[in-house]
């Protein structure tokens, strides 16, 4: 395993590189970001002096060529400015702290249900590799997997609006409730569906890479010594066929995890949730330069971490990974 | 014993699915009382900041800031901050005299200081949309209660684009600020407005207002209105229809026919509806370069078009089959004329005229060098009802022998294509307020000297600046009409842009309430005047047992 510090400095200059190559792309979109500023009618009045329009961008910070605006950013980032939103008006920071809890209530509840439910049913799986229960399992996740997450929201929604009359609009402010245990009991009530609906998909992908990384495990030759033992159900299956399986499924929740800041883009607008998927988009089609920035780097920045995090993992689930002799 | 306890495990994947509406049993909305009226909005909000934010700006005006003058649902003025108004003959003097004992939400009187300070902090702070300020007004004074602007030049529509869109500003708040489009706090809500803000609920997307007891004018009836915020319009059907909100509202859009359909059956729900003042889809030309600058072209193009079935299809046959005169009838001075209509055999003698011959090759007409009629359409994305319009027109015009590519972005990068002329024909759409802006009856959108903001500016003859120019200086009803009348005459010759529909916007509101006025110029079924006249239906009220 390379050195801390060298694995610092890869990883430092990885952010320097993914943040300028956000810098350059986002710039390059087509489109002025004063219109969604402004609003249509607005900017039409606007226009009709182009003199007052270069005030009005100037006044935003969106002058100036590309290399002036590459260098200012920069320096703004060393001192830790992240700068304003155009559409919020607010400090990019603050407007990305509002919408980052939102995600991650959301989604990290839904990462541990799906790293759990996806370990206990794809090691059994696995384990009964053939056998009609599993057969219809993998059936079944198969099916989940293939779905769009949007899809599966909006089947659930219809099924709820007919079924319990109460939409799950998603969303909510804990504070405004009476007592906090009140406002968690209302919050765990929202975030059943949206939770539900990023968890069966995200379940079924490592459902799957588990079952195939028990069934792998199981041709072995260490099995069939543990077998020959005498060992058998639980604690073959739970002492070792299990650890050796995890790094994949490491490897699969580090990924996941570190895209969990990015949001769920579709379930966050069926269930109009305010998550940074959202956020992102809405960024994105308003041509908010200095929020794109900051959720880019955000994300950029979160991925980076749970890799660091899953070799970190790995190396504990499986010290072969350590010294290189797995691949040995 | 292991493969039962699997067998178990395997098992309890479905109980768990099962479990999932168990825990989803949310808390009812209580029965309506009377006292809140919940809208449902796809409008989006950043903030609360009317200067900062296009979204909060329109729930400003409807609720929190009053202007000089509205407009009732007969495009009649009738005073708001303002008690009287008068003006001189040419339209350069207009005067205002404030209404008694106006006060903000704060308490602090409202003087004519106020609505000065609004003009010039609008156009010193460089606000968007607000710099006709600086060529238009040479000079505010006022005496006591009036105010005064003298006026460049004359301009007969002051009342329209200036008197009725200006949102006044507290002084006392705005006077401190030096960057309006970076601030944010409580008090940048306070108006002087029937509403007062209370709360913007972020994660739950609910924006509250609660009713100013000490308002100047009569009391609009809901206690309190809530705003809940929808990403998609399946659920805010749903909701609709499920009793969760009262009413939909989006600043000048009916509720999209698509989703429509889910409402149409259900008992609790009326579905209102009323002529829009915008044209939600229309056809541009670029009458400057292409073979769309011919004008046999465009009028073999406006009768390729096939109007009824883009009405059946499009607008559910609810829609309004347009003339050329491109003015829908719910704008004043509408003049009646002959319905577009489609002709193909007319509109091959058209284009044959224009130099182009038909190729029984594949089909379609070719230019005199050999080269095919070939049109480049520039359409948006983000509106949703487009798409398939998108997919309609190419097949009518290809079906017709004229050849049709689509570039669909969105609005930023369709603007850039508008300002630099990248097209033939543009599928776009105008605002309520669009209509009505500068000289109105659409003029904004297609006098060649307002060039730039995404106009499509493509008409800069002599005849419609004349048009125009009279129409903004000249203060005499008959001669207005005249006017209003030319300028259609004008879109009707030339062709700058046709419409495609006149659209009829539907507006789903649940019966527990009634009293709802549509207003279009104040966008839509949720205005100042359905706040007046508003209350709780008497079978909400049995329910609710009162």
């Amino acid at each position: 395993m390379r050195p801390v510090a060298i694995r610092i400095v890869v990883y430092v200059l990885t952010v320097f590189a993914i943040v300028s190559l956000h810098f350059v792309i986002i710039h390059a979109m087509p489109g002025d970001p004063l219109i969604h500023i402004l609003g249509e009618d607005a900017y039409a009045l606007l226009g009709q002096s182009s003199e007052q329009l270069e005030k009005v961008r100037e006044q935003f910070g969106l002058d100036g060529s590309l290399p002036v605006r590459y260098v200012g950013f920069w320096k703004n980032i060393l001192q830790g400015k992240w700068g304003h939103s155009l559409c919020y008006g607010q400090p990019v920071f603050l407007v990305i702290m509002k919408k980052l809890p939102q995600t991650l209530l959301l989604l990290t509840p839904a990462l541990f249900i799906s790293a759990i439910l996806a370990a206990v049913f794809g090691t059994l799986a696995g384990f009964y590799n053939g056998s009609r229960p599993e057969s219809l399992t993998t059936k079944v996740f198969m099916v989940l997997y293939s779905l769009p997450g949007f899809c599966i929201a909006m089947l659930l929604v219809s099924f709820m609006a007919a079924f319990s009359g109460n939409i799950p609009r998603g969303g909510l402010d804990i504070l405004a409730h009476g007592s906090l245990l009140e406002g968690l009991w209302i919050a765990i009530k929202h975030m059943a569906l949206p939770v539900a609906v990023v968890s069966i998909g995200a379940t079924a992908a490592k459902y799957l890479v588990m079952k195939s990384a028990i069934v792998q495990i199981l041709s072995e030759d260490f099995v069939l010594t543990a077998v020959s033992k005498g060992l058998s159900g639980w604690r073959l299956l739970a002492g070792h066929i299990f650890p050796n399986a995890l790094p994949p499924l490491i490897n699969m929740v580090a990924l996941h995890a570190g895209f969990l800041v990015s949001g769920a883009l579709l379930v966050e607008i069926v269930f109009s949730w305010p998550g940074m998927g959202s956020l992102i988009r809405e960024a994105a089609l308003s041509r908010d330069y200095p929020l794109l920035m900051g959720c880019f780097a955000v994300l950029s920045s979160c991925v980076l971490l749970a890799n660091a995090l899953a070799d970190v993992l790995c190396v504990l689930a499986d010290p072969r990974v350590a010294d290189g002799s797995a691949a040995q | 014993m292991f493969k039962a306890c699997a067998k178990k495990i395997f098992c309890l994947l479905p109980i768990l699915l099962c479990l999932l509406p168990a825990a989803c049993q949310g808390p009812k909305f209580p029965a309506n009382d009377g006292q809140i009226l919940r809208i449902g909005t796809s409008m989006r909000l950043n903030s609360t900041n009317l200067i900062g934010n296009y979204g909060y700006m329109q729930f400003a005006m409807l609720l929190t800031h009053d202007t000089l003058v509205r407009f009732d649902e007969n495009f009649l003025p009738y005073g708001q901050l303002a008690r009287k108004w008068e003006s001189d003959s040419q339209g350069r003097v207009w005067t205002f005299w404030l209404k008694e004992g106006l006060t903000w939400h704060d308490g602090t009187p409202l003087s004519v200081d106020d609505v000065a300070f609004t003009f010039d902090y609008l156009l010193e702070k460089n606000i968007g949309g607000y710099s006709w300020i600086g060529t238009l007004v040479s000079r505010i004074s006022t005496d006591g209660n009036s105010i005064t602007f003298h006026l460049a030049r004359p301009y007969s529509r002051f009342l329209e684009n200036a008197a009725y869109i200006v949102r006044i500003l507290p002084k006392h708040i705005w006077e401190s600020i030096d960057d309006p489009h970076r601030a944010f706090g409580r008090e940048l809500t306070v108006g002087s407005g029937p509403y007062e803000f209370e709360r913007f609920f972020e994660t739950a997307n609910i924006l509250r207002f609660v009713r100013n007891e000490n308002y100047h004018d009569s009391l609009p009836k809901p206690e309190i209105i809530e705003f809940h915020i929808f990403s998609n319009y399946d659920t805010l059907a749903l909701s609709l229809a499920s009793g969760n909100v009262d009413v939909y509202y989006k600043y000048g859009s009916g509720f999209p026919f698509a989703y429509l359909r889910h409402l149409n059956d259900e008992p609790e729900i009326t579905i209102l509806s009323a002529p829009e003042m915008g044209v939600p889809l229309a056809l541009g030309f670029n009458t400057r370069t292409g073979p769309a600058s011919l004008l046999n072209v465009r009028r073999a193009i406006s009768m390729i078009v096939d109007y009824q079935q883009i009405n059946a299809i499009f607008f559910d046959g609810k829609g309004i089959i347009p003339t050329a005169g491109f003015v829908p009838p719910s704008i004043p001075g509408f003049a009646p004329r002959e319905k577009l209509a489609q002709n193909l055999p007319a509109a091959h003698e058209l284009l044959q005229e224009a130099g182009f011959v038909m190729d029984k090759r594949d089909g379609f007409f070719k230019g005199p060098d050999g080269s095919t009629l070939k049109l480049v359409m520039v359409a948006r994305n983000d509106m949703p009802h487009q798409a398939p319009v998108i997919r309609f027109l190419q097949h009518s015009l290809r079906q017709a022998g004229v050849d049709l590519s689509i570039r669909s972005s969105d609005l930023s990068s369709w603007v850039s294509r508008v300002e630099s002329n990248d097209f033939d024909l543009l599928l776009f759409r105008t605002t309520a307020w669009g209509m009505i802006m500068d000289a109105g009856l659409g003029t904004g959108y297609f006098d060649a000297r307002r060039k730039g903001g995404g106009c499509i500016a493509n008409a800069d003859d002599e005849e419609f600046y004349f048009l125009v120019d009279n129409i903004l200086s000249t203060t005499d009803d008959a001669k207005s009409v005249q006017l209003h009348s030319g300028v259609q005459d004008y879109y009707e010759k030339q062709l700058p842009a046709i419409a495609l529909c006149w659209g009829v916007g539907s507006y789903p509101v649940r019966n527990n309430w009634t009293g709802y006025t549509i207003h279009q110029m104040e966008g839509g079924i949720v205005n100042r005047i359905t706040l007046g006249s508003l209350c709780i239906s008497q079978a909400a009220n049995l329910q609710a047992g009162l």
